[in-house]
């Protein structure tokens, strides 16, 4: 089902069940899908920071490898981009200020002069990093900033302030994308921090995807052509939204941006890119109704092109859906919702299991960990189903999860999102 | 009309697909009239409006009473399912139904009441031999049985573990058998050696006993999940 369509954002979407049963109320899933289409403008400047950790635990393959990956990154910039390295332990430190074009050979320099030593204290570097950022936002013009954080650690009493300057970042529009090396490091907080200017954390298993991470991060940011896109959803009359998640392209939720009243809730999606579909999917519980359409929500998408000089953009769309007398209370199930709906209820599943291990409660987790591998397991991903289970058991002999364990299962299952839409065994027969 | 989660017995706003209380499957339960059910309600669901025509095209700006708030992880606290038994005022499940520390598994059948009267059945199913992380492919047989192959035996069972270690885990050739019966599957042992577990419990030999989805089989020394498919409507 296609609707209204703008300039260059396209939004469609689909229901699990189309027609509905009359009666009710009732639960309707629905997959939003936003993309962007006809955008061949060239692409917009990027300006990025390197934060990399230099606290003693990233001694040895860790900072070879970071070394490496910086170096590549200057050779993969175009024309026009700007790129400043920090690097943090205790304090901050400008290892090479925000420079338009850099060398690659001066970034190498510098880079290497990084020794590890000493803790690991974020917020002094997420605040250099920002502060270079806006200095590399001077020399490139309005475009893409990003804070690529690279970390293996814990960081101690400045969450609080992390999460602050977190929030600066979205407000002047800048991503946040912290890399997380090996296994100490607190993802919670640095997905809230990703979350909060609508970006996300990767989980790197190995210093050697150091690399390859990096690649991507640049990649994707050259194919960024929107920002700070803000979705606000109004259900309709008598109709409540009761839930909303991400699918696509990474699975997880969505953030929620402060409450304008109205009944209207809003919502920040982050960055656009060329080519890349982001689903949403909307859990609304509808009235009652009878025969007919049944309005469920009006949605608005409001965004900022990058790479032309044109006013930010709203796109209004209406979802509505048919309600038939004679549908089936058990009707088929449109099989890519269904998945959707199933992977989500995995994450969900699996971050209350880490909820509950951190409550003691070794018991729910370990049940709700074997409910996260049937789900998995019903939604065609075997391989992290097994991983789900052999965690579970773990869980249950040792009372503890095992090394890597959580960060395994928390980003394997956000990684489902890159199957969204796929066809899976499940389909209703 | 709710539908009552047959495994934890939270309960949901008809047509959700998975309990919010325990991830179980609700596909293929049967709603059933909150007003003959609840003796008392957490008030987590509003008061149903009563059905009316079909909205007008453009969507109308309503404000809705209760807005609902937003939890962190984006989803509002009245997603939280209502817990069933409060709802029932019925007497609390046997812990000793479960196995002790776990939740009860996905579709974990509703043992005080049975089947409800208007649900669906499975009609295929598929196991991951979790040893190994094979995924078999769906099986709609009506019989199936569950062994390891011995060509000299000619014994030739549809899910045969042998290439997963059968022999040496304990499992017999012909293990368990799985039927298909119009309201569901069930699971009998054989008489094997080394006997079946479900959900670790001991099945007592002969005994069919109903197969849910997400059910934990273990045989000798191979764990089996499984999962369940095909749900077609049951009178």
């Amino acid at each position: 089902m296609t609707g209204t369509e703008g300039p260059a954002l396209r939004l469609t979407h689909r229901h699990g069940r189309d027609p509905l049963p009359a009666g009710g109320p009732q639960m309707v899933y629905t997959v939003l899908e936003l993309s962007v289409t006809g955008d061949d403008a060239p692409a917009a400047p990027l300006n990025i920071c390197l934060l990399l950790d230099q606290s003693r635990s990233m001694q040895g393959e860790k900072m070879t490898r970071v070394r490496e990956a910086a170096r590549q990154i200057a050779g993969e910039l175009r024309p026009g981009d700007a790129l400043a390295v920090v690097a943090f332990n205790d304090r901050a430190t400008v290892v090479a200020p925000a420079h338009l074009d850099p060398r690659a050979a001066a970034i190498a320099a510098a880079v290497e002069s990084i020794m590890p030593r000493g803790g690991t204290e974020l917020a002094a570097g997420l605040r250099a990093g920002l502060d270079e950022l806006r200095r590399g936002r001077e020399m490139t013009g309005p475009g893409v900033s990003s804070l690529l954080v690279v970390t293996d650690g814990q960081t101690y009493g400045d969450e609080p302030l992390c999460l602050e300057l977190a929030e600066q970042a979205r407000e002047r529009g800048i991503l946040i994308t912290p890399l997380g090396v090996g296994v100490d490091w607190n993802e919670d907080l640095l997905e809230t921090i990703a979350r909060r200017c609508g970006s996300r954390s990767e989980y790197i298993d190995r210093p050697a995807a150091l690399g390859p991470a990096f690649r991507k991060h640049v990649a994707e940011l050259h194919d960024a052509c929107g920002r700070s896109a803000r979705l606000t959803i109004e259900p309709g009359p008598d109709a409540r939204l009761a839930g909303i998640h991400r699918v696509a392209p990474l699975l997880g939720p969505v953030e929620p941006l402060p409450d304008e009243g109205s009944g209207r809730q809003r919502f920040d999606l982050g960055a656009l890119k060329a080519g890349e579909t982001q689903a949403l999917l909307l859990e609304v519980v509808a009235p009652p109704a009878t025969q007919g359409a049944l309005d469920l929500a009006r949605c608005l998408v409001d965004w900022e092109p990058l790479r032309a000089t044109t006013p930010p953009r709203s796109l209004e769309y209406g979802i509505r859906v048919a309600v038939d007398l004679r549908a089936a209370p058990i009707a088929d199930l449109d099989p890519v919702v269904k998945s959707a709906v199933e992977k989500v209820m995995a994450y969900k599943l699996q971050e209350r299991a880490w909820r509950d291990v951190r409550n003691g409660d070794l018991a729910q987790a370990t049940a709700k960990l074997r409910m996260v591998a049937t789900r998995l397991l019903a939604a065609g991903e075997g391989g992290l189903a097994r991983t789900a289970q052999i965690e579970a058991d773990h869980l249950e002999q040792h009372g503890r999860p095992s090394t890597g364990g959580v960060k395994q299962i928390k980003y394997g299952t956000r990684g489902l999102g890159r199957t969204h839409g796929m066809p899976t065994e499940e389909a209703p027969r | 009309m709710i539908v009552i989660c047959p495994a934890c017995r939270a309960a949901h706003v008809q047509g959700t697909l998975f309990c919010e209380q325990c991830g179980g499957s609700l596909i293929g339960v049967a709603a059933v009239d909150e007003t003959a059910t609840a003796t008392k309600s957490t008030g987590a669901f509003p008061p149903a409006p009563p059905p009316r025509a079909p909205a007008p095209a453009p969507l109308p700006r309503s404000v809705p009473d209760n807005p609902p708030s937003y939890g962190p992880n984006g989803h509002t606290d009245s997603t939280a399912a209502v817990d069933a038994q409060a709802l029932r005022g019925a007497a609390p499940v046997d812990p000793d139904e479960e196995t002790p520390g776990t939740l009860p598994l996905a579709g974990a059948q509703d043992r005080d009441s049975g089947r409800l009267a208007v649900g669906s059945a499975p009609t295929r199913l598929r196991v991951l031999v979790l040893n190994t992380g094979r995924l078999t492919d769906w099986i709609d047989d009506p019989v199936i049985h569950v062994g390891r192959s011995d060509r000299s035996a000619n014994v030739f069972p549809n899910i045969d573990l042998e290439t997963d270690g059968g022999h040496n885990a304990g499992v017999s050739r012909r293990h368990v058998r799985i039927s298909r019966q119009p309201d569901g599957y069930y699971l009998e042992d054989l008489g094997s050696i080394n006997g079946t577990f479900l959900n670790r419990r001991r099945l007592s030999p002969g005994a069919p006993t109903e197969l849910k989805d997400g059910d934990e089989v273990r045989m000798g020394n191979i764990v089996l999940r499984i999962v369940l498919g095909g749900f077609q409507r049951t009178h």
